[in-house]
């Protein structure tokens, strides 16, 4: 066991594996949500909302996510803004696909 | 103004069966309106008063735990046909109601 | 040869009825057969009290509140509204067939006029617009005192919804029969998944009833809320009880539900209004 050249060995490898935190500097892998990407987010899902509501299917939590969405905006909290508008269009998106199943499914449970 | 109390009396021989429907908000105080966000204030009946022939046979001292129109229901022992039964209520604005009935 | 086709056109006209695309009535027919089936010890007379039909400790306690209902209040002042007359000295039984005394029981109908149904709530507005008066707000305790006064007018005559023969008041019907049966909301229930389904069973502590019978004894006071409800306050906190967001009182959707609805329980009698938790 050579512990002169291990050593310094150990050291080189753990630096190569891990130099940010072990040199003292924590570089985040992703941008930051700017205000921007949250205030299209929110056209964009209110689009959708639009679309779930033509259907007549609009689900009950959507309006208000998009109120959360725009309450953080107007606080400069992006990512929670974007989050909320991304679970808004998550819903109206479902429930545009529940309408248009719903529009054939419907007879399968009628009464005969 | 007509009373707002509704009150049915049953004779089983001498125990009479006693079933009375009042309106009254029973507002607690403790609400708030949901529009407003204003406490609503308290309002509700604190004394309760049934008497057949003029004496007390039952007397409720009611606060916010009875919920709105209360409705009582009570058996009484003595009473007979004639008597004349009555009910009257008291709130905390200094309200009140009254009505009676004669049994049959 | 012939003869064989003969007889092959006789059988096949025979069971056209079988193969025809049924039309309200049979809808209706079906509808209260497949309760009947489910259900054979209950009359079908006796699904007007709603879950007091299937549940008989529910029942008991209903039976109780009933000896002295908690909406007589809204019945004598329904009353106490019906007969003031307008500003202009007219009343409300000059809207109303039989001066607005027991009609609950035609409603709801359609209008050829306006093309669409029209509710005994509607018309009552109907009938104050008509009047130079202002509308009371469906929500509102005025309007559904009137709509459990006229209900109680009512009260023992059976349910008689008329589709006329105009091709608006068959789609309004089937517009109705749709919204029924079609899943809605986040938790994707329809109104059958529950009603007819699901009826006589549990869903959390809610014993659900049978949609037949349901308009019967509507408006309804409702013990949680300390007073009384209208059939399309039910539709609003049942949709929005399946996380969908409901649609208004007296909105077309609900009217043509109304109209679906009260159409499957003809034959069974009114007995509104009524009393529930």
């Amino acid at each position: 066991m050579n512990f002169r050249i291990l050593f310094p060995l150990l050291a080189v490898s753990l630096l190569a594996a891990a130099p940010g935190p072990l040199l003292g500097l924590e570089v985040s892998r992703e941008l930051p949500i700017t205000a921007d990407q949250a205030e299209s987010a929110i056209k964009a899902a209110e689009a959708v909302r639009k679309r779930a509501a033509a259907a007549g299917n609009e689900w009950l939590q959507t309006g208000s996510l998009l109120e959360e969405a725009r309450e953080a905006v107007s606080n400069e909290q992006w990512q929670r803004a974007l989050e909320r508008a991304q679970h808004a269009t998550r819903q109206s998106e479902l429930a545009i696909e529940q309408a248009e199943r719903e529009s054939t499914a419907w007879r399968e449970r009628v009464v005969r | 103004m007509a009373s707002k109390i509704k009150v049915k009396v049953k004779l089983n021989g001498d125990v009479a069966e006693v079933k009375s429907l009042m309106m009254h908000p029973m507002e607690t105080g403790s609400r708030k309106d949901p529009d407003t966000g204003a406490t609503i204030p308290a309002h509700h009946i604190t004394q309760l008063t049934f008497t057949n022939n003029n004496e007390p046979v039952m007397i409720v001292n009611c606060s916010t735990a009875v919920s709105r129109d209360p409705y009582f229901s009570f058996n009484f022992a003595g009473a007979k046909a004639g008597d004349t039964f009555a009910v009257s209520w008291v709130d905390n604005k200094g309200e009140s109601d009254s009505t009676e009935v004669v049994l049959t | 040869m012939l003869n064989t086709l003969k007889l092959w056109s006789l059988a096949l006209w025979l069971m056209w009825p079988a193969y025809a695309v049924g039309g309200p009535e049979e809808d209706r027919i079906a509808f209260q057969a497949y309760f009947q089936a489910r259900f054979p010890e209950v009359p079908l007379s006796d699904y007007v009290n709603g879950i007091y039909a299937l549940d008989e400790n529910a029942r008991q306690q209903w039976e109780q509140i009933e000896e002295f209902p908690p909406y007589e209040f809204a019945v004598e002042e329904g009353q106490l509204l019906f007969d003031r007359p307008f500003g202009n000295g007219r009343t409300y039984g000059d809207c109303f067939d039989n001066q607005g005394i027991g009609v609950r029981q035609d409603y709801p109908r359609f209008d050829p006029v306006l093309g669409e149904v029209v509710t005994l709530e509607l018309a009552i507005n109907q009938c104050r617009q008509l009047n130079g008066e202002p509308p009371y707000d469906y929500e509102s305790n005025e309007l559904v005192s009137l709509s459990a006064y006229m209900a109680w007018t009512s009260r023992g005559k059976k349910i008689n919804v008329v589709i006329p023969e105009d091709p608006r008041a068959l789609a309004a019907y089937e517009s109705g029969k749709q919204f029924y049966y079609s899943k809605r909301g986040q938790l994707n229930f329809a109104c059958s998944d529950c009603h007819v389904t699901s009826a006589g069973l549990y869903v959390r502590a809610d014993h659900l009833s049978a949609s037949l019978g349901h308009p019967s004894h509507f408006p309804v006071y409702r013990s949680k809320l300390g007073r009384m409800i209208s059939l399309h306050s039910r539709f609003y906190g049942c949709i929005r009880d399946v996380r969908a967001r409901p649609f208004e009182e007296q909105s077309i959707e609900y009217r043509n539900l109304e109209y679906f609805l009260t159409y499957m329980s003809n034959g069974l009698i009114i007995n509104g209004p009524g009393a529930r938790k």
